[in-house]
């Protein structure tokens, strides 16, 4: 209690007082403002976007800190919007305006993602929706392309790993999102997926391929949400990743993920738990290392 | 002879004269005075009366002398005329001989005669005594058209003449049919089977032929009356039967009731005498049963109770025991501090060059005495500090010492039913649509001064065959069912039914959720109850069926509640 009450004091007491008379003082000693002294002191492009973006976050301009929660806004009028602000001048700071402009564009492309996602996560998998169907039956003939779709409801669909006769049932916590990035895997990574599709009827370490693939989509969107995938945009090549780019680390999640799981040899299926923490720990170590680029070998030649 | 109660009267005159005075030496009262011989019915003995009232034998008064055409007689010389028959002229004395006759040959009476059965019998006709209105009629004399019960039938037939009327018992008394009410000269002897008739239906021959029966359907008397005792008799025969019943039951029911209050009975032992004995009732068994039920029950009250009292006293002890092991490290401590305090004031006592050369002793010293402040620091004290000791009572009134009592909870149902959205519901008050559990996900609610463990397993059909697993030591089972989706209500069932008939689960509280009861058009929990055959199929354990969503969380506290009382005795005190 008193813990707690003392924490919350002490982080008003910094962010009303504390930061701000420091911020003022580092101001006045280097002549600069906090984000030009961050595009000076970082070289590495995750950290000083990271530091950018929680500058931007804590500021107490509205304005600036749209620039870090926003997904649709123009880059080029808020850059010039900030050097006038924090009176930068271009001239004598030549790489501040490209730096924060690729950061803010980072930024905004990862806050672009995560609405897309969120907005595809909750739309619920409709039985009278044309689209939400025709995908249904795509994914049965992509991942079972010798065997037509006997009927839309029935045992059949066990065999592709969901847990019922009706596939809809189990996207109910991922909606369109688990559908989506699941045709999104055969799609674009036919061969893997296909893989991955038959090592999940191992006669001995088998799962079942569509829940644990949903299973998977929650994990990367837990990573998604929580921001844990910040250093995987933010150091990628790409200036302006998008939903796409998402997806295709969960082909990297599934796919490691199945090859985690066997090397693991687990005893039973109740295993599933426990290995999938571990493999999470395993994904945020990666994130934190120097190579946070989640792509694995077969993304490589293909995109 | 007399009491063969042969009426033939030719034996009497066989009889020798000393045989009678033999036999009935009171008949000297029925002597002639003056031969001292007895009177006899016939012959020179016979009794006759003289005019002055006194009585000799035949034989004695021929041999009395004549005095012209009188007699005088013997006792006080009164003269009796007799006519030209002589002696044979006198009159018998009847009343002497009927009195001889009753004295020699006592009236048999005819109910010797008549079994008692017999007499029974006619006594139930219940006809009065024609002599005496309060006698009951048993013989018919056929001679004087008379009822008579037997004593009266001996009295008005006692003369000789008399006693040879022929006297039948009524019941075998000769019918002859009564007069016609019309016609009073001739005899009933037909019936009328007019239903007009009913009320009158005798009728004599001119009645039937010309009189009010005329061109009336007849039938004889005789035929009609024997279909009516037909019918009598079947109809009695089944009111026999009836009443066999009743007296049928009527005996069961007092054997049951002897049953419940219990009897003596005689019991035949082997060696042939027999005790009574007093056999219990069912009444007194059922009181029997009570007494010892309640006996045992208190006998393991206080097994329990001593049971519960050791574990608090050990309780108690292990921890006095622990508080006093600290309260010696702290004198240890005390005694430690102050002999370093003592040294270090002895060292600065001392000179320059001393001190300087004890400083390395007195930094170790310090040193040793920082990482035990560092340890005393580090001790838990508020946990030891607490001078309550929390008590409350498990179901099977075993005390549970602490701040919280533990139970272990396993979550099952069908997949989609909702498992995992209850248990993050009821952990951090937050409804999130899940995704499929793959596995299980273990999470502890507190729930007043409950800490539930509760593993909540995927319900993926393939997953089903390893809930078996997770059983062991389960104190309550949560089944939750899916109350929207009405096509797998069966399925929910039959894995119901399977988890009911675990072994390993037979002691473990059954709470079954029916969830999403905001759907609407979800089953009822009525209608599980019914469609499940709950109250059949849970009928010896504890359990209960909870409505709730997990959307609002509505209805999971009160399955909590429910659990947390399945493991606290009732009326066990609530921990703060």
């Amino acid at each position: 209690m008193l813990t707690d009450w003392l924490h919350e004091w002490w982080t008003k007491l910094y962010f009303v007082l504390l930061r701000p008379m420091l911020k003022w003082l580092l101001r006045h000693v280097t002549g600069k403002c906090e984000l030009l002294r961050i595009t000076y002191e970082e070289s590495d492009r995750v950290s000083r976007t990271k530091r950018i973006e929680s500058s931007l976050n804590y500021s107490s301009s509205v304005d600036v800190r749209r620039c870090a929660t926003d997904s649709d806004y123009d880059i080029s009028e808020s850059v010039s919007n900030l050097m006038k602000l924090k009176d930068v001048v271009p001239e004598v700071h030549t790489q501040f305006e490209p730096t924060l402009k690729d950061s803010l564009l980072r930024i905004r492309a990862y806050n672009k993602i995560l609405k897309e996602a969120e907005a595809l996560r909750t739309t619920k998998y409709d039985a009278e929706n044309k689209a939400h169907e025709k995908q249904l039956t795509e994914l049965w003939s992509l991942y079972k392309s010798d065997v037509p779709l006997p009927q839309r409801v029935g045992p059949h669909w066990q065999e592709l790993g969901f847990q019922g006769h009706d596939p809809k049932t189990d996207f109910r916590g991922m909606g369109m999102l688990g559908l989506q990035q699941l045709t999104f895997f055969a799609v674009n990574y036919p061969e893997s997926a296909v893989r991955v599709f038959s090592q999940s009827h191992h006669p001995q370490y088998g799962f079942s391929f569509a829940i644990v693939a949903i299973n998977i989509t929650g994990m990367g969107f837990e990573l998604l949400r929580k921001r844990k995938l910040r250093p995987h945009f933010y150091s990628s090549e790409k200036a302006e990743p998008d939903l796409t780019d998402f997806h295709h680390v969960y082909c990297y999640l599934l796919h490691d993920f199945t090859q985690f799981w066997l090397s693991e040899k687990p005893k039973d299926i109740m295993e599933f738990s426990r290995l999938h923490n571990k493999f999470l720990k395993q994904v945020k170590q990666k994130l934190k290392s120097d190579s946070p680029t989640l792509r694995a070998a077969f993304q490589e030649d293909s995109s | 002879m007399a009491s063969g109660g042969s009426r033939d009267y030719k034996s009497l005159s066989v009889f020798t004269p000393l045989a009678p005075s033999q036999h009935q030496p009171d008949n000297t009262i029925l002597e002639c005075r003056v031969c001292n011989e007895v009177f006899r019915f016939q012959g020179d003995k016979v009794p006759r009366l003289l005019v002055c009232g006194h009585t000799c034998c035949h034989q004695c008064l021929t041999r009395l002398p004549l005095h012209g055409r009188a007699l005088l007689c013997p006792f006080d010389r009164q003269p009796t005329e007799i006519g030209d028959s002589g002696v044979w002229g006198l009159k018998k004395n009847f009343a002497l001989l009927e009195l001889l006759e009753k004295l020699q040959y006592p009236p048999l009476s005819p109910s010797r005669s008549l079994p008692d059965s017999v007499l029974a019998r006619e006594q139930s006709l219940s006809i009065t005594c024609d002599e005496n209105e309060l006698h009951t009629a048993i013989l018919f004399c056929t001679v004087c058209s008379t009822h008579l019960c037997v004593e009266c039938s001996e009295n008005t037939h006692s003369t000789r003449t008399l006693a040879r009327h022929k006297r039948v018992p009524i019941s075998e008394k000769p019918k002859e049919n009564p007069k016609c009410s019309y016609h009073p000269m001739h005899l009933v002897e037909f019936a009328c089977l007019e239903e007009e008739c009913k009320s009158s239906p005798l009728m004599c021959y001119i009645c039937k032929d010309y009189g009010r029966h005329m061109k009336h359907k007849h039938a004889l008397l005789e035929t009609e009356a024997e279909s009516v005792r037909t019918s009598i008799k079947s109809a009695v025969q089944h009111i026999r039967s009836f009443a066999e019943e009743v007296t049928d039951s009527a005996r069961k029911l007092s054997g049951v009731i002897q049953q419940i209050e219990g009897a003596m009975t005689v019991i035949q032992s082997s060696e042939g005498d027999a005790t009574p004995q007093q056999v219990t009732g069912t009444a007194e068994q059922a009181r029997l049963k009570i007494k010892t039920y309640f006996n045992e029950l208190r006998e393991n009250l206080s097994r329990q109770e001593i049971a519960a009292l050791a574990a608090v006293d050990t309780h108690i002890r292990e921890k006095l025991c622990s508080l006093r092991q600290q309260q010696e490290d702290m004198a240890i401590l005390m005694s430690q501090i102050s002999a370093v305090c003592h040294q270090c004031e002895n060292t600065l006592q001392q000179d320059d060059t001393k001190i300087l050369l004890a400083k390395p002793e007195v930094g170790n010293l310090l040193d040793t005495l920082q990482k035990q402040q560092q340890q005393f620091m580090g001790l838990p004290d508020q946990i030891a500090l607490e001078p309550t000791i929390p008590i409350t009572f498990t179901k099977d009134n075993r005390v549970h010492i602490g701040p919280k009592i533990e139970m272990r909870v396993v979550t099952l149902g069908l997949d989609g039913a909702g498992k995992t959205s209850i248990l993050f519901k009821l952990k951090q008050n937050e409804f999130i649509p899940t995704i499929p559990t793959i596995g299980f996900n273990v999470e502890t609610v507190e729930y007043k001064n409950f800490k539930f463990t509760i593993w909540d397993v995927g319900g993926q059909h393939k997953i089903r065959p390893l809930w078996k697993h997770y059983y062991f030591n389960t104190q309550a089972v949560i089944f939750v069912v899916d109350s929207s989706n009405r096509e797998r209500l069966d399925e929910a069932q039959g894995e119901l039914v399977k988890l009911v008939h675990e072994k390993e689960l037979k002691d473990a509280s059954l709470l079954i959720f029916a969830n999403k009861q905001d759907v609407d058009g979800c089953v009822t929990i009525e209608e599980i109850t019914d469609q499940f055959g709950l109250l059949k199929l849970c009928c010896n354990r504890s359990w209960h069926l909870q409505a709730c969503d997990g959307m609002s969380g509505h209805g999971l506290a009160d399955g909590l509640e429910w659990l947390s009382r399945q493991m606290v005795a009732a009326g066990a005190p609530e921990l703060a």
